[in-house]
């Protein structure tokens, strides 16, 4: 008997059972005292378990849970950890609170994969894709690219390794030869071309190749830095595709739906709106595909899928239905612009800015976000949050007018301002993580929804 | 980009901003500076034309009313180091003959002498600024609040830095402005960026003009005094950029 593991596992449990008794949501601390009491906690938890890593800038939450749910309906049983808490800490807490499982899918954290994915020694690695975000904590992103190209280079067993290939720093890290002669490489990506154009938009982010720092040559843009690319001089190019993403069929708030094909072809339908979230599902389905899951299973949980926390999950409060929408980095307002920009109905928005640890401490994102595309369908803004001014001031500078624009600091008194002042039936929140979670609170007082952790 | 329809309007005066590699060094939102320059010029009724330059372009003295680099990754900065020695000579005259510049992080980085990254490699700047630049273990990074006078007397701008590098300023050269809050060119002196005739270096991001408009208005007279003699900005309604500074200040 291991008596740290032990000790910890008894110490971490009580603080969770304290938390829950108190109302928290406990998803950091129980697993912070349990790594302070065995450092290799993560490890020894995990050793009896099946694990998936799932990191990338964007889609992470989505991604893990509609795994999940694909893998629940093929009646396995899941571990998957607490809704945001991705760092090493939330992954002990839900090592802590979880019996073992068939399948334990842990969302980590772009900084954290470095730490948890030696320590949790995962059979498959999804990586979706890596954009700027939040900054004030990873630094730049090329060297968090190098951070994840070290850790697949160094692991000490083989793992099956799946990567967006239209991003061209995934699709570096998995042509690599320190990295295909370890792992199994699978490639995913978009083949549809009405997705998209020629050219970028202003939150592209990896225009130089990684092989030599000479710009990238682009075929065709999916969005951001997503898309068809080469650099001829290093003979770098988009990698040949494991599994094509085609005959997508954008249906605006209504959903989507898409193929997924690599021998065969799967049909899909979703609820879930935009290109991103048919990336997220793709890579669900693709995950649970190389798990051997059969297809009728897959389908049918893909089309039942409900949106995550916040991610477009719809609630209605009175004569209103409101749609929560997450943003956290340019690309990812960008996407959530270009969904609404996808349904010509003008529209009222309400758009809360945090800057707490969280969110990012740094607010300059906003000004990389295209807000000057809102112009075409928004009619007027609430703006909450400890940066509403700020974003108020964006909109300013993207051309509205004072009399478009209401600031209201407190995000719960904003949401009733905007519920009341707003003549519209289909309402629209855009939140930073923190403001989410504020409102969220409001919501599970009011009994419209479940707290976030369960 | 290039609007030249713009200029046939008679009698408008007309302001060009020359956006130096607006692809590669675009990070912390320094697109919300060419943003605000562009704006609180149109509501006055100038006209604006913003030229994008990068990898390969061609560019002349005389052009510019206003320079813009912003700052980029390791990446991009050794990219752009490179292709910033063709445009030295065309810039350098520019500066000195007193035309606008602002350059920020990375951008203000490479208008020094040099930046020597952790094992000493050097990466050469252009020398528009007597300073350089050498790669510190610490990361500075968090909301800055400094004090300068070159707007009014004790003007305060905020912004937010994000820099490893420690800057030194040859013994001639005046700062931007003294640090208030956060660090500015190094952990030391308490010295914030440089201005160098009316060529300004500086840490801030944020973005850095949207919320500082004196800063702005201040780079866009001192841009159209040398065309046009009699230039005065008319005043603008700015309570919300006063409103949102005061948010900013609250942060710290």
């Amino acid at each position: 008997m291991d008596l740290r593991f032990g000790l910890s596992k008894l110490f971490g449990k009580t603080i969770f059972f304290f938390l829950r008794v108190l109302g928290k949501g406990a998803t950091a601390l129980p697993g912070l005292w349990a790594i302070k009491i065995d450092p290799n906690f993560v490890y020894k938890s995990a050793k009896n378990q099946n694990c998936i890593v799932i990191t990338g800038t964007n889609g992470k939450t989505t991604t893990a849970h509609a795994l999940a749910k694909i893998l629940k309906d093929a009646n396995q049983t899941i571990t998957h950890n607490l809704s945001g808490s991705n760092l090493l800490r939330g992954v002990a807490t839900t090592f802590l609170i979880n019996k073992p499982t068939d399948w334990a899918i842990i969302e980590t954290d772009e900084a954290a994969f470095s730490t948890i994915v030696p320590q949790v020694q995962p059979k498959l690695i999804i990586i979706l894709n890596l954009f700027r975000d939040q900054m004030d904590r990873y630094g730049e992103i090329d060297k968090t690219a190098k951070l994840w190209q070290k850790t697949l280079s160094n692991l000490n067993f083989k793992s099956t390794v799946l990567l967006n290939a239209d991003d061209p720093m995934l699709g570096y890290i998995g042509q690599k030869k320190s990295i295909t002669s370890q792992h199994k490489i699978i490639f995913f990506g978009l083949s549809d071309f009405k997705i998209g154009g020629k050219i970028s938009e202003h939150a592209a982010d990896s225009l130089l190749s990684p092989t030599n720092n000479k710009k990238l040559k682009y075929k065709h843009f999916f969005f951001s830095h997503l898309g068809i690319y080469h650099e001829p001089e290093s003979n770098f190019h988009h990698p040949k595709l494991d599994f094509k993403i085609e005959n997508i069929k954008l249906k605006s708030f209504q959903g989507s739906e898409f193929k997924i094909i690599d021998t065969e072809v799967i049909d899909l339908k979703t609820n879930l709106p935009g290109v991103f979230n048919i990336y997220n599902l793709s890579t669900a389905v693709i995950a649970a595909k190389i798990l051997n899951i059969e297809d009728t299973i897959i389908k049918k949980s893909i089309a039942d899928f409900k949106p995550a926390f916040g991610r477009a999950e719809t609630i209605k409060i009175a004569d209103k239905k409101i749609t929560f929408l997450l943003i956290k980095n340019p690309v990812g307002f960008n996407q959530i612009i270009s969904l609404l920009q996808d349904d010509i109905e003008h529209k009222d928005l309400l758009i809360g800015i945090n800057d707490q640890i969280a969110d990012g401490t740094d607010v300059s994102w906003l000004w990389d976000a295209d807000i000057e595309r809102l112009t075409l369908i928004a009619d007027h803004f609430t703006t909450t949050g400890t940066r509403a001014h700020e974003m108020a001031l964006r909109l300013k500078y993207a051309g509205f007018r004072s009399d478009e624009i209401t600031i209201v600091n407190n995000p719960k008194d904003a949401l009733d301002n905007f519920i009341k002042n707003s003549q519209k039936e289909n309402l629209y929140c855009l939140l930073t993580y923190t403001t989410m979670i504020e409102l969220r609170q409001k919501l599970v007082k009011l009994k419209l929804v479940k707290p976030f952790y369960e | 980009m290039n609007n030249p329809e713009f200029f046939d309007t008679p009698g408008k005066k007309q302001l060009t901003i020359v956006h130096l590699y607006p692809d590669l060094m675009n990070i912390y939102g320094d697109r919300g500076n060419i943003i605000a320059l562009k704006q609180r010029a149109l509501w006055r009724n100038i006209d604006v034309k913003i030229i994008p330059i990068s990898l390969g372009d061609n560019l002349e003295t005389g052009i510019a009313d206003i320079y813009f680099l912003g700052g980029g990754q390791d990446s991009s900065q050794n990219v752009v180091a490179n292709d910033l020695q063709r445009l030295k000579k065309i810039i350098k005259t520019d500066v000195e003959n007193g035309t606008v510049a602002l350059t920020i992080c990375g951008g203000y980085q490479l208008f020094g002498h040099y930046y020597k990254d952790q094992k000493g490699k050097k990466l050469k700047g252009i020398s528009i600024f007597d300073a350089h630049t050498i790669a510190g273990k610490k990361r500075m990074i968090g909301n800055i609040k400094i004090k300068t006078n070159i707007i009014d007397p004790g003007s305060i701008i905020l912004g937010f830095e994000n820099h490893s590098g420690q800057t030194f300023l040859g013994k001639n050269e005046k700062p931007f402005g003294r640090v208030l809050k956060g660090y500015g060119n190094n952990p030391r002196q308490h010295q914030e960026g440089i201005i160098y005739k009316n060529a300004i270096g500086t840490y801030l991001h944020g973005s850095l003009l949207p919320k500082n408009p004196g800063l702005t208005d201040w780079l866009i007279t001192k841009a159209l005094q040398r065309k046009y003699s009699d230039f005065e900005l008319s005043p603008l309604d700015d309570k919300l950029e006063e409103k949102t500074f005061k948010e900013a200040t609250s942060r710290f």
